[in-house]
């Protein structure tokens, strides 16, 4: 981590902070009410376990630009499920001691015998500092004597040397929060920028005008009341999208006799980063990247196979570690010799490496879908939290991460796919926007013949494309036997195949589709009871479940890339039987678009011809689509359960009936 | 207590680290007698990879006792690595605490022909904090490196040496630790010569060969050529099926305690003497104990009076430091912080019930599902928690403390049908704690479905819990939000689509012996209608569903956490106008360890009867008996997918 200190040396004494405050505190430590105090429930959420009854931060500024933050919450337990709230951690950044923790008390209130509060105190045995890893530390108490209806209180300072940037303040929490304050003091010779995220209003935003020893300030004060809980729901990116809160990053100071920029533009902190060693500042060159390129696309002139080649390269012989970030631990041609390096690493080398081989690449910083989105009216870099590449050829502009030994350069992994990238160029720098380049696409083939008995007898064919082929190709992979893979991810939803033969091809070229041939002979499938044969003629990848269970949600679905399913069967029917009903072609999608179902269903003499389509055209889907989304994916599941029923030796028809 | 998933060599103990990256002493990288130190590929390493993707050349470790309190430790683990695969074999943990200064480590790569490539750099090392996931803190911290290659095969080679300083363990030593075959596995206890060695197997009949040396006598096991192993489907662990050497002390160390483990009874002594003292109460607490037992019949419902007071009063919190790893927090801590961890939590309830007049005892015990026993003639530390042992006048109870919601007199799943060791004040013995049987664990359904014209139905379904599967509700469920107990029905129902209509969880927070949840479904298109037919699975919402594939040469038994039995019974009405063309014919297996019946009759009036009952009555089913297995999850399998045909009347 990085950060910059402005230097200034003056030495007036600071002036108790407290004493000049505008507005009282919101809480004051230990004065609780009785109603506070006897509260049990919390009807505006009957989901709470916990209620935040007041969070407050203050930051007050030292004369050399220090400052300290402070921070006061009260917590009302309501049931044991809220214990997980007795228990904090601060973490801080150690080194050199640019940030301490200090002042921590804490405190259990609980209702006594007599209706009077009884304090049980945080005792400093219980405080514990952690070395999380030589850089960070972190201190971690637990409250003592927890209780439904106990209310917790705890206090804390963080000094940080630098003005760079104050503490994040979140005002909401997973569970409701009644009064969230957040009070920096700025010095005159500071200015921040600020973001705010989530779309809750302020209840109150206002500042005031002081005078310190240090000179003018300025005291801001930002208030939200009763916020409401945010709670993670399935298929959402991360709840960090939603969250109400605010972000202040220093953008200029007044160094005694003139102002001075700190925050860059977006222009200038591109350049700052193409200089920096632990970014872009050696990339394309270096020896051992120089000898490497040299050797892998020696004889190579279409860039698209320098690119295959390089990427291919840095894919399988450097092992990804996983650790994640966007600047680099060590030296790129270090990289290289322990083949092993973090993601920024693994990416940085693939840039450095294309740059070397002559093509037009360059890094770009993403915020993955796990860690949020990105505001990018403000050029701060912690808004990101991972680095991958782009380069340009013949004016197409493809985006690669060479992470996964098993993704090919044309498909990015779905925490990628969060909407866009920064492309970070010594000149021009720009946002780009970053979308799945592929689907997950497969087309499925079953030929088979069926006996009396219900059993089957032939053959599946299957063929997967772009996410389905590094789905399943993964999945291959940690199976680690090709007939497990077979019986368990291809031939999902036949139970007991007997095989006869399989041959998988493509499992090692990730450029090529993944297809598989299956043959297998008299497994049992339909039920065959008296007469009468019932068959479902939907043997592959059948939707038996709606997989949104939910009746509701609020945010919105995110699929992350297109999907594209076909699937064909040809039945041929046992001597003697005939079809005496089957359904008939469907056709299910949604009136809003974005997902569609069609199905053909054709009996021609003893054999039944069945197709099926499933398309999911884009990957987000609003809140206000889900009922529709949701019944669509209700109409799929009851169409794939319908049979076809056979008869020996009826004579009669094939009927096809209307439902 | 501290849990030890990691051998426990591994994980007790030392001092200050002075210096991490001294020089590797000549002997940290000694190999045993006979084996090539280059650990260059070889027909024979070869052979005995076969397709895996690794082969372990070496994993040898040498203990050497300095007294009771003070050992080094060398280990050096050599590893050829033939693709991407078995890339993860160059990574390196090594977990230390207080009690453990490591003293050197070193790592290298090499290649086919057993030169060196590459060599471990110091900056290529972490070292963070440790803390499970658990746990408040801990004083435990780890170690890693990771060395990997582009050009397979390659070779990758680690050796440490370890000071420990306090020796509670001496190794616990699988000379196979996962899959992977192994070409040498050489364990070496060097103690001197007036010290008793003692040791154990499992798994194996290999004994020590023995020698003298300058340090003192040698024991060693030689292990070679052992094949690869693979996992089975409804297998047990690798780990837990792997052959063990036990080795231990008699006589003890640590942080300034002493004791001798040669027999239970003394082992025992030792924990007696840690918490010796610990079970004080302030005058305010026996008040409280005298108030919550007042006007109590008979010792059992003090028991039951205090143990609902601990459960509502504390919490489990886990803090491990040192020996505290051990030594529990005294009972006036607890009292007045409301928190400990398994061991603060038991004393404190000791302490409360002898306030009460009831003798209870610490049991040490190794909790876990389908944990291997405590090696009973080898007492030695094989512990990783702490419940409470009441003998009481008529009947023996068992607690466990750390949970809030555990019904009265339940020991739990993770903790039945083993040997745990009570702590008196005459010194340690083995007790048992209870087995449960398939009807101790039953879960069992009723409901009323009602089937419509257009294959939609309404289901009022009750499903009733007792024993472990009430501890899997109860578990998930109690004290838990609206929103949580909502979504985890969801998760669990088995279904094509439905609407939850309606629920009741209030039973999960009773802390009865039985946990009961009524549900209310609206079930959208159950029946899947094609034409005159409609077609519905009577089994609701207990399917067998993972078939095990045909194994003629099963090595290993098929075990499960527990027995239990499972009982459906369903009424369907069925849709006025249609009668029943087919339905599945009756199913009824009945082997050794478990049986199955389903069955699907007809009543009058447009009723369907549909009855399943599954029970498992043992956990651990012999290997000659995985075709009688795979053949009930088959039919078992195919019985629950079966359909009931309905055709509308001839008009």
């Amino acid at each position: 981590m990085k950060y910059c200190t402005p230097l200034i040396a003056c030495a007036i004494l600071l002036f108790p902070a407290h004493l000049l405050q505008a507005q009282p505190d919101p809480i004051r430590w230990g004065k609780v009410t009785e109603a506070e105090l006897n509260m049990d429930s919390f009807p505006a959420d009957t989901n709470a376990a916990a209620v935040i009854r007041a969070d407050y931060g203050t930051v007050a500024f030292e004369h050399d630009w220090s400052y300290r933050f402070i921070r006061h919450r009260r917590i009302k337990i309501l049931s044991q499920a809220g214990y997980d709230w007795g228990t904090f951690s601060i973490a801080y950044y150690a080194v050199d001691d640019f940030q301490r923790v200090s002042h921590i008390r804490g405190q259990t209130i609980t209702r006594g015998e007599n209706g009077k509060p009884e304090f049980h105190k945080l005792e400093r045995s219980s405080i514990f500092d952690e070395d999380i890893d030589g850089e960070y530390k972190r201190v971690r108490f637990t409250l003592p004597a927890l209780e439904p209806g106990a209310i917790v209180e705890y206090m804390y300072t963080v000094t940080t040397e630098s003005p760079a940037f104050l503490p994040r303040w979140e005002f909401q929490a997973s569970e409701p929060t009644l009064w969230s304050e957040f009070r920096p003091e700025i010095p005159g010779t500071l200015a921040y920028v600020r973001a705010t995220r989530g779309t809750l209003p302020f209840d109150i935003s206002e500042k005031t005008p002081l005078t310190r020893p240090y000179g003018p300030s300025t005291q801001y004060r930002f208030v939200m009341k009763d916020v409401p809980a945010l709670r993670d729901e399935p298929y959402m990116t991360t709840p960090e999208d939603y969250r109400a809160q605010i972000e202040f990053q220093l953008g200029a100071y007044h160094d005694g006799q003139q102002a001075r920029k700190f925050l860059p533009t977006w222009d200038e902190l591109a350049e700052r980063l193409m200089q920096d060693d632990l970014f872009g500042g050696r990339l394309g060159r270096g020896k051992a990247v120089h000898q490497h390129v040299q050797t892998l696309t020696a004889g190579l002139d279409d860039p698209r196979e320098k690119l295959a080649a390089i990427y291919d390269f840095v894919r399988t012989s450097i092992h990804c570690t996983g650790e994640p970030g966007v600047y680099l631990d060590h030296e790129l041609s270090d990289v290289l010799r322990s083949k092993s390096g973090s993601e920024p690493e693994v990416n940085l080398l693939l840039v450095s490496m294309l740059r070397e081989a002559g093509l037009n690449a360059n890094p770009v910083l993403i915020s993955t879908r796990s860690h949020g989105s990105v505001i990018d009216v403000y050029p701060i870099l912690s808004q990101f939290n991972a680095v991958i590449g782009a380069v340009r050829i013949g004016g197409e502009t493809i985006f690669l991460d060479a992470t996964d030994p098993l993704r090919p350069y044309t498909l990015l992994p779905t925490d990628d796919l969060n909407g866009k990238g920064w492309v970070v160029r010594e000149e021009g720098a720009a946002w780009s926007p970053i979308s799945a380049a592929g689907r997950l696409r497969r087309q499925s083939l079953l030929l088979v013949r069926l006996d009396s008995l219900g059993r089957l007898s032939g053959n599946v064919q299957t063929s997967d494309f772009e996410y389905a082929a590094l789905d399943r190709r993964s999945a291959l992979n940690e199976k680690g036997d090709e007939e497990k893979f077979v019986q368990d991810v291809i031939l999902n939803g036949l139970a007991d195949i007997q095989l006869d033969s399989l041959h998988i091809e493509g499992a090692d070229d990730i450029y090529a589709p993944l297809k598989s041939t299956v043959t297998f002979s008299e497994s049992p499938y339909a039920l065959a009871a008296g007469d009468l044969i019932y068959l479902n003629p939907v043997a592959l990848d059948r939707m038996a479940e709606n997989p949104l269970r939910l009746p509701e949600r609020t945010f919105p679905v995110d699929f992350a890339y297109p999907r594209d399913l076909t699937y064909s069967a040809r039945f041929e029917l046992p001597a003697g039987y005939s079809v005496v009903e089957s359904p008939h072609g469907a056709r299910i999608s949604m009136s809003s678009g974005g997902a569609m179902y069609e199905r053909s269903v054709d009996v021609q003499g003893h054999a039944i011809n069945v197709s099926t389509r499933f398309v999911i055209g884009k990957a987000v889907f609003t809140a206000g689509q889900y009922p529709e989304l949701r019944k669509f994916f209700d109409a799929v599941v009851a169409a794939e359960a319908q049979q076809v029923v056979l008869k020996r030796g009826s004579g009669e028809q094939a009927t096809s009936t209307v439902q | 207590m501290r849990p030890q998933t990691l051998p426990a060599f591994l994980v007790g103990t030392a001092c200050l680290l002075l210096s991490v990256f001294a020089p590797l002493s000549a002997r940290a990288q000694d190999v045993p007698e006979g084996i090539d130190p280059s650990f260059r590929i070889t027909p024979e390493s070869e052979h005995l990879r076969g397709n895996a993707s690794v082969v372990v050349r070496l994993a040898y470790v040498r203990f050497e006792v300095k007294d009771a309190g003070h050992a080094t430790e060398i280990v050096h683990r050599v590893a050829t690595v033939a693709d991407a695969n078995g890339r993860h074999y160059g990574a390196i943990v090594i977990p230390y605490d207080k009690f453990i200064h490591i003293k050197s480590f070193e790592g290298r790569i090499r290649d086919a022909g057993g030169k060196v490539v590459r060599k471990l750099k110091k900056r290529d090392i972490r070292d963070v904090s440790a803390i499970s996931g658990f746990s408040l803190y801990e004083d435990n911290r780890i170690k890693y490196a990771e060395l990997v290659h582009d050009i397979y095969p390659y070779t990758v080679e680690f050796s440490y040496e370890l000071e420990r300083d306090g020796l509670l363990s001496w190794p616990i030593w699988a000379p196979q630790e996962d899959e992977a075959p192994v070409e040498h596995a050489v364990l070496e206890i060097i103690a001197p010569g007036n010290m008793k060695v003692r040791y154990s197997a499992r798994g194996t009949q290999a004994q020590p060969t023995e020698a003298g040396s300058s340090h003192g006598r040698v024991l060693r096991w030689t292990f070679s050529g052992l094949p690869e192993r693979e996992p089975e489907p409804f297998g047990p662990s690798l780990e837990e099926q792997a052959p063990v050497i036990y080795t231990g002390p008699s006589r003890f160390e640590i942080e300034g305690t002493e004791g001798d483990m040669s027999t239970w009874a003394s082992f025992g002594a030792w924990y007696a003497g840690l918490i010796k003292g610990r079970d004080q109460l302030p005058p305010e607490a026996v008040a409280k104990v005298e108030e919550v037992v007042a006007g109590a019949q008979t010792d059992l419902e003090k028991v039951e009076r205090l143990y609902r007071y601990l459960q509502s009063t504390t919490r489990y919190v886990s803090i491990q430091l040192g020996l505290g790893g051990w030594r529990p927090y005294d009972a006036e801590y607890v009292y007045r912080q409301g928190y400990g961890d398994c061991k603060a939590l038991v004393n404190y309830m000791a302490a409360l019930l002898k306030a009460a007049g009831v003798l209870a005892y610490p049991a040490l015990i190794d909790n876990g599902y389908n944990e291997p026993d405590v090696q009973k003639e080898f007492p030695t530390n094989q512990f990783n928690h702490v419940v409470l042992f009441i003998p009481l006048e008529r009947d023996t109870l068992w607690l466990e403390c750390t949970s809030q919601t555990m019904p009265f007199g339940r020991v739990g799943g993770s903790n039945e049908d083993r040997w745990a060791l009570a702590v008196t004040p005459e010194g340690g013995k083995l007790v048992r704690t209870p087995r449960s049987g398939p009807r101790d664990n039953m879960q069992v359904r009723r409901g009323r479905i009602v089937l419509q014209p257009d294959g939609n139905a309404v289901a009022d379904v009750r499903t009733e819990y007792t024993g472990n599967a009430q501890d899997r509700l109860r578990i998930a469920l109690a004290e838990r939000t609206d929103k949580d107990r909502d979504e985890w029905l969801r998760s669990e129902l088995d279904l094509p689509s439905f609407e939850l209509l309606s629920a009741d969880f209030s039973s999960v927070d009773a802390r009865g012996p039985s946990v009961s949840l009524p549900v209310k479904l609206k079930l959208g298109k159950y029946g899947s209608r094609t034409g005159d037919r409609i077609f519905f699975r009577p089994d609701l919402l207990e399917h067998w569903t993972v078939v095990p594939p045909t194994d003629e040469k099963r090595a290993q038994p098929v075990v499960f956490a527990y027995a239990f039995a499972a009982v459906d019974t369903l009424t369907y009405e069925l849709p006025a106008g249609y009668h029943v063309e087919a339905a599945p014919a009756p199913v009824k297996i009945e082997t050794p360890f478990a049986s199955y019946v389903a069955e699907v009759s007809v009543g009058d009036e447009g009723v369907l009867r549909y009855i399943r009952h599954l029970e498992v009555s043992e956990t651990t089913i012999p290997p000659e008996q995985y075709g009688a297995f795979r053949d009930l999850a088959t039919q078992a399998s195919r019985a629950d997918n079966a359909q009931v045909v309905l055709v509308r009347d001839n008009r």
